[in-house]
């Protein structure tokens, strides 16, 4: 069985990719239907999914992202047969993964959470049906934490690609409101968490979390 | 799944934690659609083909 960590680009190439997630070693596959080329390792069985084995993963994925010009990550749990059949799986999809490794070469994810008091949801108004007020209650949702309307245009500069993430369930408590993923070029990490960082208290009483680098995960197709 | 659960207060913890499952576990490609996970302490979603796996925001740090 063939654990999977990222596809990366035909013709990638690099001499030590490490171990991944089971200790077993890690080696780059060639997937030629699709044109590109997977990093991969041979394990008995699926793992289990422990802290330990995600921290793995994220490990042996950030090790491919570093000795390769681009990898795209694949999420924990992926597997195949053997190369042929994740050849066949990925293939059809070829141009979109190509095009995602287009769009993070060179790049880094660095990834922003504003946490707090969810707002208030404005009332059903009670003349819509009960369809009308669903769309009118999700486009209300979407609208959620407008401050970082006048946050997020300080880092415009510095990102490569943007990805919107809204708090999944609505919720009384505070708690994760929005998250947002951010592809920036390796060479300005350092401003973009400088420039994060310093905007955060724009953003009180919610606080900001501004963790990474990390692979580029949100940016996967 | 035997993560070990989180104790009140280890903030740090918690945030890594909820960083690693969101991105581990709920972004990045997916190339075959069938995965049931089974973590400890975290709602989960049973995900076939593009479902999302939702436990990221249950684990929160305290604000």
């Amino acid at each position: 069985m063939m654990w999977v960590y990222a596809v990366v680009p035909a013709g990638a190439g690099a001499t030590n990719l490490g171990t991944g997630a089971a200790d077993e070693p890690l080696e780059l596959i060639d997937l030629p239907t699709a044109v590109l080329r997977a990093v991969v390792g041979a394990v008995e069985a699926p793992l289990e999914p422990s802290e330990a084995a995600l921290r793995a993963h994220d490990a042996a994925v950030r090790r491919a992202a570093a000795a390769l010009e681009a990898a795209v990550p694949v999420r924990f749990g992926q597997t195949a047969v053997d190369g042929a059949t994740l050849d066949r799986a990925i293939a059809p999809r070829a141009a979109t993964f190509a095009g995602a490794l287009d769009q993070v070469r060179g790049c880094e994810q660095m990834t922003l959470r504003l946490f707090g008091q969810p707002d208030p949801l404005p009332p059903a108004d009670p003349s819509l049906g009960p369809g009308a007020r669903w769309l009118a209650r999700r486009r209300a949702e979407q609208a959620a934490a407008p401050e970082l309307e006048a946050f997020l245009p300080q880092l415009a500069g510095l990102t490569r690609g943007e990805r919107l993430e809204r708090a999944r369930e609505a919720r009384g408590a505070p708690g994760l409101v929005v998250s947002v993923y951010h592809l920036v070029p390796r060479e300005l990490v350092g401003s973009y968490r400088a420039t994060a960082e310093a905007g955060a208290a724009s953003l009180a009483p919610r606080q900001l979390t501004v963790s990474g680098p990390w692979p580029a995960w949100a940016f996967a197709p | 799944m035997s993560l070990e659960p989180v104790r009140e207060g280890d903030d740090e913890r918690q945030a890594s934690l909820l960083e690693l499952v969101d991105h581990v576990l709920d972004k990045g490609a997916v190339i075959d659609g069938e995965l049931i996970l089974g973590l400890a302490d975290v709602d989960l979603v049973y995900v076939r083909l593009s479902a999302l796996i939702c436990a990221a925001d249950k684990i929160l740090p305290r604000p």
